[in-house]
């Protein structure tokens, strides 16, 4: 039986600690600090309002997302378990009355929130800026955006737990989790560029499709292009990709695979922690 | 009075490595119990087996008659835990800190702050566990071990990497929480703590059971005698000497210069040196040796070696 007062004061615990940490603290004024730069220079700079200007700097800030959230969401869940078998707090923990599912579930809520709360920290100051120079007609695409970014966050958070149970040094799961978003992130993108530059269509386009589903990071890239709507700002390759994805199921069917990766590695961490025993 | 650990034929193996190799072991309810042993003698898979944190590959565990399964939360509401080494979150404060695990076991916050009092913490409990010593932390660990009263108090090690004062202290407590009928299971390598302790003790080697009972108990089973040494004055010596070719009741005496010495049992002391008096014997001084534990200890490990 899972006690969702055990989960809350877990939850609690792991946001409280991340509040503190170093980690989160210096990521959230990396982050608000660019998200306010970009949003200020890229709409004062080029001289472009309305509309286009909104799309050019979401466009900017697509890839600041792309490339932090994925980064710190990793950073900070893989330490959480291996961190705490490495200093031998998690036998403490393990012998109060509670379960290891309500241990990891506990965990990721407490982490998400902390995220979740600084992302929104991060795009608030940004979304200040394009309020100001835009005006408000772009909110909707703002807040879609927004979330998405926090549902991306939570995609990477639910591996990092994967990564956390299935390491037992810190150190070592820290490793392993910067060589997932150097995958993921760096090297994913060459792979579908290879893939791309093929001959057959017939061979392409499944491929492209199959490569997208396995990489939680460029479905939420589609997504927000698709969002915003914007071929001009994101050139014909993508545009191409992006018109094939665009039929309404389509979307449907990112929204389906996105739910899968957020839910999969948490529920599977859950599954190994339950059964691993002696860390 | 029951007992509140009982361990049958528990074994664990990891691949082919024997970690616990069938024990049989009884904690009785509010006694002391000591687990000795060398490094890799198995204590510690045994203590994480009776925590639950390694399910054993055979035998059973029974903590106040609870199996470890569907009843798992319960059982660990009986127990407090120590562990050898460990950190706790260095970002919170020992308040914080204190309060998650009461907040875990359903504690109140009135009792963790009489916890923090009991191990010397109250001053300090809004600073950063990151800031604290080894010695503060450990007393932190025992504050989150005591905090819901638990019937059994596991304790790891727990005087390593204490000061002289630190271990008197938790000595002191560790008596006081007895006394206040928690039974108290640890493990040492400390043989003068566990002399000065236990009520019983259990020796494990290489995954096995070599011992178990209490002190004098062990003493009988490994026949270590006590030794007195009687001195006299020198003009008495001729006389016991003739009094020991008269009659056997000296006979276990060995005399050296103007000193008698002889082994044996621990309680058959008083009645040597009556007897000496009574055979109108003038003693100067005298002194017992009894055997502490660390020739027990030698002792099974000496027999081990031979039988193994």
């Amino acid at each position: 039986m899972m006690s969702g007062a055990n989960v809350m004061v877990i939850a609690e615990k792991e946001l409280l600690e991340s509040m503190r940490s170093r980690w989160l603290v210096t990521f959230t004024i990396i982050f608000g600090l660019l998200a306010l730069l970009i949003s200020f220079f890229g709409l004062s700079g080029m001289g472009v309002g309305g509309y286009q200007g909104f799309n050019r700097v979401t466009a900017s800030l697509l890839n600041l997302v792309l490339y932090l959230l994925p980064l710190i969401a990793l950073v900070i869940g893989s330490s959480t378990i291996a961190g705490e078998k490495e200093v031998g707090s998690l036998h403490v923990l393990l012998t109060q009355p509670v379960s290891k599912s309500e241990v990891i579930i506990g965990k990721f809520l407490g982490l998400a929130l902390a995220l979740t709360a600084s992302i929104l920290a991060g795009f608030g100051s940004a979304g200040v800026v394009i309020a100001w120079k835009t005006g408000t007609i772009n909110i909707v695409d703002y807040l879609v955006f927004v979330i998405l970014s926090i549902v991306l966050t939570l995609v990477f958070l639910s591996m990092s737990l994967l990564i956390s149970v299935v390491t037992t040094r810190r150190s070592q799961a820290v490793a392993l989790a910067i060589f997932v978003w150097f995958f993921t992130i760096l090297v994913y993108d060459f792979l579908a560029i290879g893939i791309a530059s093929l001959q057959q269509v017939t061979v392409v386009v499944p491929l492209l499709l199959t490569l997208l589903l396995l990489n939680p990071a460029d479905m939420v890239r589609v997504l927000v292009i698709l969002q915003l709507g914007g071929e001009e700002t994101f050139g014909p390759t993508l545009a191409a990709l992006t018109r094939m994805m665009g039929s309404g199921s389509g979307e449907v069917l990112l929204g389906v695979v996105l739910f899968l990766w957020l839910f999969g590695p948490l529920g599977l961490s859950v599954w190994i922690f339950s059964r691993k025993q002696d860390y | 009075m029951g007992y509140i650990l009982e361990v049958n034929n528990l074994e664990k193996n990891y691949g082919d490595f024997v970690a616990v190799n069938k024990i049989n072991m009884r904690v009785n309810q509010g006694e002391v119990f000591a687990l000795l042993g060398h490094n890799g003698a198995g204590k510690s898979t045994l203590i994480k087996m009776i925590l639950g944190l390694v399910n054993p590959t055979a035998g059973e565990i029974l903590i106040d008659g609870l199996q470890y399964g569907p009843k798992s939360k319960d059982i660990k509401n009986l127990i407090g835990y120590l562990p050898e080494r460990m950190n706790f979150y260095d970002n919170l404060s020992a308040w914080e800190t204190l309060t998650f695990y009461a907040k875990l076991k359903g504690v109140s916050s009135a009792r963790c702050k009489e916890a923090l009092e009991q191990v010397g913490l109250a001053e300090v409990k809004h600073r950063r566990v990151g800031a604290f010593s080894k010695g503060m932390q450990q007393r932190l660990g025992l504050a989150q071990a005591i905090i819901h009263r638990p019937k059994l108090l596991v304790l790891d090690e727990p005087t390593t990497g204490l000061d002289p004062i630190g271990i008197l202290e938790l000595k002191e407590m560790i008596r006081t929480w007895n006394r206040e009928g928690t039974t108290i299971f640890f493990s040492s390598h400390n043989l003068s703590d566990v002399q000065e302790l236990a009520e019983n003790m259990a020796i494990m080697n290489s995954g096995s059971m070599a011992a178990e009972g209490s002190l004098a108990k062990l003493k009988h089973d490994y026949k270590l005698m006590t030794r007195i040494e009687v001195r006299v004055s020198t003009d008495q010596i001729a006389m016991i000497s003739s009094l020991e070719q008269g009659a056997n009741t000296m006979g276990q005496f060995e005399i050296q210069d103007n000193t008698l010495s002889c082994y044996c049992e621990s309680q058959e002391k008083m009645a040597i040196l009556q007897s000496l008096l009574k055979e109108g014997v003038e003693i100067e001084d005298f002194t017992v040796e009894e055997p502490g534990l660390d020739l027990v200890y030698q002792q099974v490990m000496k027999q081990l070696h031979f039988s193994g």
